[in-house]
């Protein structure tokens, strides 16, 4: 469908303007609200995700595709929300206790959010109580950030805290962050470990189908 | 700079996606502004070196390996805390949700400003040290190797009056303003200036920005 080539060719680019164009368009043409997410700005953002790994495109250019899907999200949610459409699963996100850098974990939100998933952002110096309440309220996933080797520490004592709740079962914890290796992750008993915001959208996906 | 530390290759950019350069001129033109660079600064000098441990009088001590390794000959040590204030980084943070872009550029602003102010306080520690006929170390900076982050922060900013530079550390020794930096560097005739301060960092193979990193050693 043209259309829907088109929108993904707008959040590829970056053009915000013409991405929210063409939603308006296609709505008004009678393309579901469903359809236009998961062919046209998941669609996208796959396929900004995978020009990222592949070195064919950086940060910056992924971060205008990302402001461009956020644009067109943004006119899109209103009718999601009247088809009643459900998102592929539910992210608690935060930076760990102690740990105030934001950037990195806003970045990873706003990928998984254009890939569809439902963002529940905790913000910073997140305690593991806070990681708990998200698990009661219905998240799948939780995604912990740290910064700092001093702060890293926390993730553990978080997944610990997740264990005796007796929740471990019921959610996948990923991790990331500047000082976080595949192996602190295995270490202290996450799920999965992401080295940058394109990489989580696909972890997350990962631990969802396993 | 701001699309270099945002991992960005500039010309390539430039090439592809002029509304990438255009996201990062516009973090330029309303980050600088922003910018309120302040440096805490002192010299001491060294009264003794023993079990990894450096003296620096009734004033204090730095210790452990990595200032053991690089400092035990140091006559004199000058300690630093730069930052350069909060504004920019309140400001990343605010217009997020908003424009996601700018936001990590006014970041990577931020970044690229604090290594500079590194690196022009490293210089103008050297060419004190040179005129003197001295030489000078590599800059050591808590968090490298051999130097735990939690207690280095706590050595120097024991040493220094950070709070008249607007800079505090938290109860997990993460510096705020988060745009801060903090290091030491060893002065003296028979201190050696080995390698650079990438060379003791634990990200040294997987650092993204390593080869296009201005940092603050010489």
């Amino acid at each position: 469908m043209a259309l829907l080539e088109e929108l993904r060719e707008a959040v590829v680019d970056g053009r915000a303007k013409v991405a929210v164009a063409k939603v308006e368009e296609a709505l008004a043409e009678g393309i579901e609200a469903g359809t236009l997410l998961r062919e046209g700005l998941i669609a996208a953002m796959a396929q900004v995700g995978k020009l990222y790994e592949e070195g064919e495109i950086f940060v910056p250019e992924m971060l205008v595709a990302a402001r461009a899907m956020t644009a067109a999200l943004s006119v899109l949610k209103p009718q999601l929300v009247e088809e009643g459409v459900v998102s592929s699963g539910k992210v608690a996100i935060g930076t760990t206790q102690g740990d105030l850098h934001d950037i990195g974990k806003n970045l990873v939100a706003m990928m998984l959010e254009g890939s569809g998933y439902e963002i529940v952002d905790l913000g910073v110096d997140v305690p593991a109580d806070k990681f708990i309440q998200a698990i009661k309220d219905g998240a799948n996933v939780v995604a912990m950030s740290a910064l700092l080797t001093t702060t890293m520490t926390n993730m553990q004592v978080a997944i610990e805290a997740i264990t005796q709740a007796g929740l471990r079962d019921q959610v996948r914890i990923i991790v990331g962050g500047a000082p976080i290796t595949k192996s602190y992750a295995d270490e202290i008993g996450a799920d999965g470990y992401a080295e940058d915001a394109s990489s989580a959208v696909r972890l997350v996906k990962e631990v969802l189908a396993a | 700079m701001v699309l270099r530390s945002l991992g960005a290759d500039p010309e390539l950019v430039r090439r592809r996606q002029s509304s990438a350069l255009a996201v990062a001129e516009q973090a330029v033109a309303r980050g600088t502004p922003l910018l309120r660079p302040v440096v805490a600064s002192a010299n001491f000098a060294v009264t003794e070196f023993r079990h990894e441990r450096l003296r620096l009088g009734e004033a204090g001590h730095l210790s452990g390996p990595l200032v053991a390794e690089h400092l035990h000959a140091a006559q004199s040590v000058t300690v630093a805390v730069c930052s350069i204030g909060a504004a920019l980084e309140e400001a990343a943070s605010e217009c997020f949700s908003e424009d996601p872009a700018l936001s990590v550029a006014l970041d990577a602003l931020g970044s690229a400003a604090v290594d500079l102010l590194g690196t022009a306080m490293c210089q103008r520690v050297d060419l004190r040290a040179e005129a003197a006929g001295l030489r000078t170390t590599v800059p050591l900076s808590p968090g490298l190797v051999g130097w735990p982050v939690a207690a280095g922060q706590r050595q120097i900013f024991a040493l220094l009056d950070t709070a008249a530079a607007g800079v505090t550390l938290t109860g997990g020794s993460m510096m705020v303003p988060k745009k801060s930096t903090s290091m030491v560097i060893g002065i003296g005739p028979d201190v050696e200036h080995a390698g650079e301060s990438c060379d003791y960092c634990s990200m040294a193979e997987t650092c993204r920005y390593r080869e296009e990193h201005v940092s603050h050693h010489g």
